[in-house]
């Protein structure tokens, strides 16, 4: 009876509130994640709330629930736990210490040298942990539309290394692109990062997924600058892209010269970069770009190989329990919970049916352990090669 | 199973072979192009000039490695230039140091590559538990560059082809960094150009000789890196340096003998300093052939700045009492009296001409005559205060201009301590000579601040002088 109360007491609690105000949303998550519990100076809470609240409402609220405990996170797309999920609400994780240790570093804005603010803050955060931990990993929040975010995994990557895994996501809104939230250290960032270095005496588990398949002829990229795609095969690239994409669907229409198109409108069909290691990068399109060219959630290297990616819901449902699965092979003790880092367009393409199945594939594939977590503009991952820049995908942690 | 399941299933698994089809084909194209990705990522980072670590960085995202780190051999020796992969704070001191195996690959040797377990793999790495590695010679036209190496956490082969592109990928690294270090060398030589034609246009307006010798050994010092350079001229060769410069001035010990160079500083075969340097450049080094051109130039400009000061010089002293002449006393006139007026004190200007000089020249020649003159204006210069300006007109005519003397009292007292100097006797072989003068005065309270009227004051006072008195030469 003792063991079960320990083993109660350390494991992740999650919670969940779709409450129209910042403060009932957030009071209710947190309190709810908390169970009860009281937390302590070492413990973190970190909350995912969408756009819509007033961010320093939410974060008082947050804070006045939970205690001791600091409070980080980001805003998002949409939110889920194991029970519930939508795109209006506030998704809240007590994560105990217990044995970890979380050294959190913050720097208020990302500017234009994503690198460089990356690496010191993944510096500092490494220094707040304190060294000999056997087990390391590094959980990134970040602001989604700082720009290049492979650069901000490349920094980390330059102070973590390749022994520490990497997960995390960018933070979200509601697709309008004008701002996104980062809480930490009792403040809200706007162009902010969030670094926090988990120490920790057994292996923490990170896997992602994304269920997206290749169809139709590859392009090649024969001009491209930053994350902007100006040509496929030589020609412009929307135009090359809507040709493609017209012969993999069937579906003849495409925007005419000059015509703008949403990056909803071809959420299903984003491009895929093979990888040294067999699989596919999958970059979303974010929307054209006055010459022709296509401009994309992530960098894009001249003479790279594309190819429109195709999914069906299923598989990325089942890519979901994948991600969940490949976190907890990593693990060396039992779960004591998860949280899961899901791209926006996922979300937009499931619908709140295939969120809830998405987040059932989490848990079933994880025995029920508690599960929190909130669709981003970028997934963060990383257990080998230098990358962990994801989109498209589904990033999961296993603690 | 129902029909509808088995049919669905059967989708699946035709769609999942048609995926591996077409993702196999666009692997080996992205394969196919992966060179011309990292040519153009090369060419991207040498022009924006980032560094090693970002070069490393894009091998590693294409080739699907964790780790890929740069070492480059230094004048020192080899040295980590990249690290993509090992935090800077996890690297050993001794991180540049290679297993023998990999520093003993020959020229154009192919890539070693393999699994860690049969592969040299310095001990730092271990904790990496790294599974595939491929270490790679960096070389150029000159020689060895420095090695590469590509190493994976998973337990994924580099295969022939993988190997056969990081072979090609290494020439273009090679060739990169050679650019990039060809380009700062030439940058470099470019800016220190641009800072020498600066010092030599400086150095062509300076006319002070010691603004010139602490010029000089300061962009010898900073230019060269000797450790010390000192200046010294020509016509003082027993006193200290004129000026020094460098890091190593004032450091304690002696600096080794065969580090210590001395070069003269000339000009038209004439020798109007020396320039003593410690940490000297190796002898036919770039920096050795750049102390010589400066010390060249120090010995023209030096000698340009000896070559005014003795025109300026002539332009004003006589040229046998060594006196102010006319023209210096007048420019010395002019300016003290306008600053008298400026400020309201006094000043004032005495005449004093020798009594039958033209007697002395007839009867005892030109020679005593001149020994008369130069005694005259030595005993002149000595009387007057060390502020006055004592000059020789011309002829055997003398004037006094003197600040110090603030009230017309004080410049009577003046002109009688210089009337008595004028007497002090000349000793010569034969007996002694003694001279005697007319003396005027002339003060601001009697002509106001002008520079004319005082001088002409003077004059006339003194002709007046000479008309009440006697002149008297005896022997």
């Amino acid at each position: 009876m003792s063991s079960s109360t320990v083993s109660l007491d350390h494991s992740v609690g999650v919670g969940g509130s779709s409450a129209g105000t910042a403060e009932q949303a957030a009071a209710e998550a947190v309190r709810a994640a908390l169970g009860g519990r009281r937390p302590a100076a070492d413990d973190l809470v970190l909350i995912f709330p969408t756009i819509e609240y007033d961010p320093h409402e939410l974060l008082r609220a947050a804070r006045r629930e939970a205690g001791a405990a600091r409070v980080l996170g980001c805003s998002a797309f949409g939110w889920l736990t194991g029970a519930a999920q939508g795109t209006a609400g506030c998704s809240a994780a007590y994560l105990p210490a217990a044995g970890l240790s979380f050294g959190v570093a913050v720097a208020d804005s990302l500017g234009t040298d994503l690198y460089a603010v990356a690496r010191e803050t993944t510096e500092a955060a490494r220094a707040r942990a304190g060294a000999g931990h056997p087990h390391n990993t590094l959980l990134v929040l970040s602001d989604g539309l700082a720009g290049d975010q492979r650069e901000v995994m490349r920094g980390c990557y330059a102070a973590a290394g390749a022994a520490v895994p990497v997960i995390g996501g960018s933070a979200g809104e509601n697709l309008t692109q004008v701002v996104t939230y980062q809480y930490a250290e009792d403040r809200v960032l706007t162009n902010g990062l969030v670094v926090v270095w988990i120490g920790s005496p057994n292996p923490v588990g990170v896997g992602t997924a994304h269920g997206w398949r290749p169809v139709g002829d590859t392009m090649i990229v024969t001009r491209a600058s930053g994350n902007v795609i100006h040509e496929l095969d030589g020609r412009p690239a929307a135009e090359v892209y809507f040709d493609k994409r017209a012969a993999v669907t069937g579906d003849p229409s495409q925007p005419g010269a000059g015509e703008r198109f949403m990056a909803g409108s071809v959420m299903d069909g984003p491009l895929g970069l093979p990888t040294a290691a067999g699989r596919f990068d999958v970059r979303h399109i974010l929307g054209p770009t006055d010459d022709g060219g296509l401009a994309m959630f992530g960098y894009v290297s001249d003479h790279s190989v594309v190819q429109i990616m195709r999914s069906e819901p299923a598989d990325l449902i089942a890519a979901a329990g994948t991600a969940a699965a490949a976190a907890a092979g990593r693990l060396t003790t039992p779960p004591r919970g998860v949280l899961v880092f899901g791209c926006t367009a996922r979300a937009g393409l499931l619908g709140e049916p295939g969120m809830r199945a998405e987040a059932e594939a989490i848990t079933d594939a994880l025995a029920g352990v508690p599960t929190c977590g909130f669709y981003t503009y970028g997934e963060f991952a990383r257990t080998s090669g230098s990358t962990g820049f994801h989109n498209a995908s589904v990033a999961v942690l296993a603690l | 199973m129902t029909e509808a399941d088995e049919l669905r299933e059967e989708i699946r698994v035709l769609r999942e072979q048609i995926a591996a089809a077409q993702s196999g084909a666009a692997r080996s194209l992205s394969r196919a192009t992966r060179l011309a990705q990292v040519v153009s990522v090369l060419g991207q980072v040498a022009d924006s000039g980032e560094s090693a670590d970002r070069i490393a960085g894009e091998v590693a995202e294409l080739f699907g490695a964790d780790i890929v780190a740069l070492w480059l051999a230094e004048p020192a020796g080899l040295a980590v230039a990249a690290h993509c992969g090992v935090p800077a704070a996890d690297l050993p001191a001794d991180a540049g140091v290679l297993p023998a195996a990999v520093v003993e690959l020959p020229a154009s040797a192919p890539p070693l590559a393999g699994a860690a377990a049969d592969l040299p793999l310095p001990s730092w790495l271990r904790p990496y538990c790294l599974e595939q590695v491929v270490w790679a010679r960096l070389e150029a036209s000159g020689g060895l560059l420095g090695y590469m190496l590509v190493a994976r956490q998973e337990p994924v082969a580099f295969d022939g082809s993988d190997v056969l592109e990081l072979r090609a990928v290494t020439a273009r690294i090679a060739l990169a960094i050679d650019r990039a270090r060809l380009h700062r060398r030439t940058q470099d030589q470019v800016r220190q150009l641009r800072r020498l034609q600066e010092f030599t246009a400086r150095l062509a307006g300076m006319l002070d000789r010691t603004e010139i010798a602490e010029s000089l050994a300061g962009v010898i010092a900073a230019e060269t890196g000797c450790g010390c350079v000192s200046v010294h001229l020509a016509e003082l060769p027993d006193a200290g340096a004129v000026a020094t410069a460098g890091a190593g001035c004032g450091a304690p010990g002696v600096p080794a003998a065969d580090r210590v160079r001395a070069l003269p500083l000339r000009a038209g075969g004439r020798q109007v300093g020396r320039l003593v340097v410690h940490d000297a450049p190796l002898a036919d080094s770039e920096g050795d052939a750049l102390l010589h051109h400066l010390a060249d130039l120090g010995g023209l400009v030096l000698d340009k700045a000896t070559l005014f000061e003795t025109v300026r010089r002539q332009a004003h002293r006589d040229g046998l009492t060594g006196l102010a002449n006319r023209s210096l006393f007048t420019e010395r006139l002019t300016a003290a009296v306008a600053a008298a007026e400026a400020t309201g004190a006094g000043l004032a200007v005495v005449f004093i001409d020798l009594d039958g000089f033209k007697q002395v020249n007839d009867t005892l020649g030109h020679e005593i005559g001149d020994l008369l003159l130069s005694h005259v204006a030595w005993q002149l210069q000595a009387a007057a205060g060390p502020q006055d300006t004592v000059a020789r007109l011309g002829g055997d005519e003398f004037v006094v201009l003197t600040t110090e003397a603030a009230t017309p009292q004080e410049a009577a007292e003046l002109a009688r301590r210089l009337a008595a100097a004028v007497r002090e006797p000349l000793t010569l072989a034969g007996g002694e000579l003694t001279a005697a003068a007319s003396i005027g005065l002339a003060t601001t309270v009697d002509c106001g601040y002008h520079a004319d009227a005082l001088l002409r004051h003077a004059d006339r006072a003194m002709y007046a002088d000479k008309r009440d008195s006697r002149a008297a030469v005896t022997r």
